[in-house]
């Protein structure tokens, strides 16, 4: 799936990850694959910032809102960053319910 | 700055001890790690990232079960574990927990073992006299095994008269999500703690450990009075003041007043040389055999203790 700007998806945390801070730095349990996971400062904030449901265009917003980098290049980083962790089973997308 | 050999006798018995991550938390939060050795604060924060990991783990395994109880509504007060840590200890990794402690009511027994092993958990044969039975899981992240214990007692029934009715009557509902799952109050909580160390002899220092690091965070709340009446009706008024006796070495108790039961007979010492050494000297010996007369508050519950010793009815005071 091309990661983008539709509103209509929404990232969200996946079921299957049990996590926690320790020393500042997220660490993740991945329960089904029995695999522990250490998020990097990004990915961690990203991990707190998806404590709902967000649309790629929210997750942005917090991205620029907290990093000193161009526009363009947070699009093409945060693009990257979702990719990772979709990959990994961290995060999953969903279609956002229009009700 | 402590010495080489002192800092390593530290991480050994940690180590042994299981206090890594205890030690690690109270290093951090007293903001120390710059007056220590690198090696040494390394060391000390491997362990307790992984025993973080461990009750991560743990708290995955322990909300699975307990949404299975209150799905088959059976009354529930998870204790000591992953909850002491999150609730009392500040944060998760400040404590390793090694298993799942759950109090049921006698009567939810079976429904309880048909959930646990809906799960996958299977009986761990059980010594008789035990106040709990055993349950274990594999750990599909390596070692160690997940172990679950059902208690329908907080202590060997032979050797005090606890009315569990004491505990359900004040615990509370965790939250508002659930019906059947319970939370104990701080006084309770604390009780049971001191109880828990107690019933294992104090047999390392990891059970005063948490009770003064418990006392130093908590203790201007407690309500001593109100525990010693607790504990005076249940009959394990002297093993709670030796356990507030010998952790008034230490520190200072808000509201405690030294009291007569004598320690004397007690000695760390003997007990960490014993575990690091894997030997038993005159001493340990000594001490294993006068400690219930500092404990128990009446020769019924020695006797009752010696016949379970002499019948090797488990290791619990």
């Amino acid at each position: 799936m091309q990661i983008g700007n539709e509103d209509c998806f929404t990232y969200l945390r996946s079921n299957n990850i049990e996590a926690m801070q320790f020393d500042g730095e997220w660490v993740l349990l991945d329960v089904e694959e029995h695999k522990a996971i250490n998020l990097n400062e990004c990915g961690g904030m990203l991990w707190a910032f998806l404590d709902k449901p967000r649309t790629f265009r929210e997750m942005l917003g917090f991205m620029e809102a907290n990093y000193d980098v161009a526009s363009i290049q947070a699009e093409k980083d945060l693009k990257t960053y979702i990719q990772e962790l979709l990959e990994a089973k961290v995060i999953a997308i969903q279609r956002k319910s229009t009700s | 700055m402590a010495s080489q050999d002192h800092l390593g006798r530290i991480l050994r018995e940690a180590r042994m001890f299981s206090m890594s991550a205890l030690i690690y938390y109270l290093v951090k939060t007293a903001g120390m790690q710059a007056d220590l050795p690198n090696l040494f604060v390394d060391t000390l924060r491997r362990e307790a990232a992984h025993a973080a990991l461990h009750n991560l783990l743990l708290q995955h395994e322990t909300m699975q079960i307990l949404q299975k109880f209150e799905v088959a509504a059976i009354e529930v007060m998870p204790i000591k574990g992953i909850f002491l840590a999150v609730e009392y200890f500040g944060e998760l990794s400040a404590r390793s927990t090694t298993d799942i402690d759950l109090v049921i009511r006698p009567t939810s027994m079976s429904l309880a073992i048909q959930c646990l092993e809906a799960l996958g958990y299977k009986p761990v044969p059980s010594i008789q006299g035990h106040f709990h039975t055993t349950f274990c899981k594999r750990n599909q992240f390596g070692d160690p095994m997940i172990y679950v214990e059902l208690h329908w007692n907080v202590i060997d029934e032979a050797t005090a008269q606890v009315d569990m009715e004491d505990f359900w009557r004040v615990a509370v509902p965790f939250s508002e999500k659930y019906l059947f799952l319970k939370k104990l109050p701080l006084n309770e909580t604390f009780y049971l703690l001191c109880l828990h160390g107690i019933s294992h002899k104090l047999d390392s220092p990891r059970y005063l450990a948490d009770i003064m690091f418990f006392l130093s965070r908590w203790g201007a709340k407690l309500d001593l009075e109100s525990i010693f009446a607790l504990a005076k009706r249940h009959k394990t008024y002297r093993r709670t003041l030796l356990i507030l006796n010998l952790t008034a070495r230490y520190i200072s108790i808000p509201a405690y007043r030294a009291v007569t039961v004598s320690n004397k007979v007690w000695d760390e010492e003997t007990i960490i040389e014993r575990k690091l050494e894997q030997k038993a000297n005159m001493r340990y010996y000594l001490h294993q055999l006068l400690l219930p007369f500092y404990c128990f508050d009446n020769g019924k519950q020695i006797l009752a203790y010696w016949y379970k010793c002499i019948s090797r009815r488990g290791e619990h005071m």
